[in-house]
């Protein structure tokens, strides 16, 4: 696993996630997360749910686009719809096509030899991560832990922001879920050698975040909101 | 190697992206919307707000009747308005291309940024050109106090000139100060109060607007901007340098 990793994990990558609470804001608005404990089983809801499915999806990704050139016939589409039927909550979807978006943006400035068109204009943001993770030189596994880690260090970092946790015991939190990132990458990377092989989608992972859905849902309805999701 | 941005700019391709910056409640949106009213029926132009105001904001300027809501984008900044500005510009950048994808007879972008500190700049990969708006009731050291806001602005605009006089503040000081700070860069003092059309402003935006539809790279200096203090209030100031 090499620098790749640490470019496109960086919370500075200008790719959008820093306006991204992923359903955090909501949930904080509702009163259902308000200290470190209550943060810390969003987390882990929020990782073992959308987070398996992300990290799935983004290993299938990283396979498809091969590990030297982004393979312009690949089963985007498949990975596309597939997500798409993943993903109930238009408003996530809809999320989750703008990080995607914006990825796709410094991923072509990135590498522009690629024909990123074959991704679509807003691609959801596990499938770039996950072709744009190949090209960093990095393995489905490698793909999966950087979708795996995104879906709880966005809400992590908002949640510093949104209800002034002292930073380092939130590391201290995310310190913990690194065990659990590296398990559910590990899961998500086998079922992408196994679907990547077989073609049968419908065995890659399928778990529901009905309270994700909601806060999704619910944020969309709000009038001001700090995050865009 | 010679690296350009992403993608590269090429002046007039496009309409033009102009920044507007500056200290919360110091008039961005005031000026906005003035700047919305003057150029109404020459310029076609659109708006993209940041931040949590921004539901206020964009009513207010559709209360203002002086822009289509279709031409207004909201962006949320995650609680960092000058990282949406500046260091990850992607809501941004999202917002203004769907405006131009939206109209196609689009001339003019203005970003207004969500209020920060001195130290906010637009990034060059988001504005072509910017200008940071700050007001004399925030004392008249705010000049000297510099930061990139001040420093670095392609013009400063010095708003509310009108309370000067009922916050102590030294217009000539601040004039004088700025002029240290940003040598051979623009200032125009302004009371959107007395001129609600901003007029210097105006002028200072069409000038830009006018290169860049030559193909030329903005800033621009503008010849226009010499002749006196800004806003129509007369002060006792060398009202812009540039």
């Amino acid at each position: 696993m090499g620098a790749g990793l640490l470019l496109l994990g960086d919370s500075r990558l200008p790719a959008g996630g820093h306006a991204h609470s992923g359903g955090l804001e909501n949930a904080v608005a509702r009163g259902e997360v308000h200290d470190l404990d209550t943060l810390t089983d969003f987390l882990l809801g929020r990782l073992y749910g959308t987070g398996a499915v992300q990290a799935a999806f983004a290993a299938c990704a990283a396979l498809a686009a091969g590990p030297y050139a982004l393979d312009a016939d690949g089963p985007w589409g498949e990975l596309d719809t597939e997500l798409d039927a993943r993903t109930p909550s238009a408003p996530a979807r809809a999320s989750s096509r703008a990080q995607g978006r914006s990825l796709r943006r410094v991923a072509r400035a990135a590498w522009p030899e690629e024909p990123w068109t074959a991704l679509g204009v807003s691609p959801h943001h596990a499938v770039v991560l996950g072709a744009a993770a190949s090209r960093a030189r990095l393995d489905a596994r490698g793909a999966a832990v950087l979708a795996a880690t995104n879906t709880v260090n966005g809400p992590a970092s908002a949640a510093v922001k949104l209800l002034s946790f002292d930073p380092i015991a939130v590391t201290v939190v995310l310190a913990e879920m690194a065990g659990h990132c590296d398990q559910v990458a590990d899961e998500a990377a086998e079922a992408a050698s196994t679907v990547m092989s077989d073609g049968d989608w419908d065995r890659l992972p399928a778990w529901s975040s009905p309270g994700l859905d909601m806060c999704a849902e619910l944020h969309a309805r709000e009038e001001v909101v700090h995050f865009a999701s | 190697m010679h690296r350009q941005g992403f993608p590269p700019v090429v002046p007039g391709s496009r309409p033009l992206r102009i920044g507007i910056g500056g200290p919360v409640g110091s008039g961005k949106t005031a000026l906005v919307a003035a700047l919305c009213r003057a150029l109404a029926g020459r310029v076609s132009l659109a708006v993209v707000t940041n931040d949590i105001y921004t539901t206020e904001d964009a009513d207010f300027l559709r209360a203002a009747g002086v822009l289509d809501p279709d031409r207004i984008a909201a962006v949320q900044t995650g609680c960092c308005p000058h990282t949406a500005v500046r260091d990850d510009i992607s809501g941004n950048l999202d917002a203004v291309e769907d405006l131009e994808a939206a109209h196609a007879d689009l001339e003019l972008v203005v970003i207004e940024s969500g209020g920060d500190n001195l130290t906010m700049t637009f990034s060059r990969g988001l504005a072509d050109v910017q200008l940071f708006v700050i007001d004399v009731s925030g004392g008249d050291k705010v000049p000297r106090k510099g930061g990139p806001g001040v420093t670095r602005s392609d013009l400063l605009v010095v708003n509310k000139t009108d309370l000067a006089p009922h916050v102590g503040a030294d217009l000539s000081v601040m004039a004088r100060d700025a002029e240290r700070m940003r040598p051979g860069t623009p200032v125009l003092f302004l009371s959107l109060r007395g001129e609600p059309g901003a007029a210097p402003v105006t002028d200072w935006v069409l000038a830009q607007l006018a290169a860049w539809r030559e193909g030329n790279t903005v800033p621009v200096a503008d010849a226009a901007l010499g002749g006196g203090p800004g806003g129509g209030q007369p002060v006792d100031t060398p009202a812009a340098a540039g």
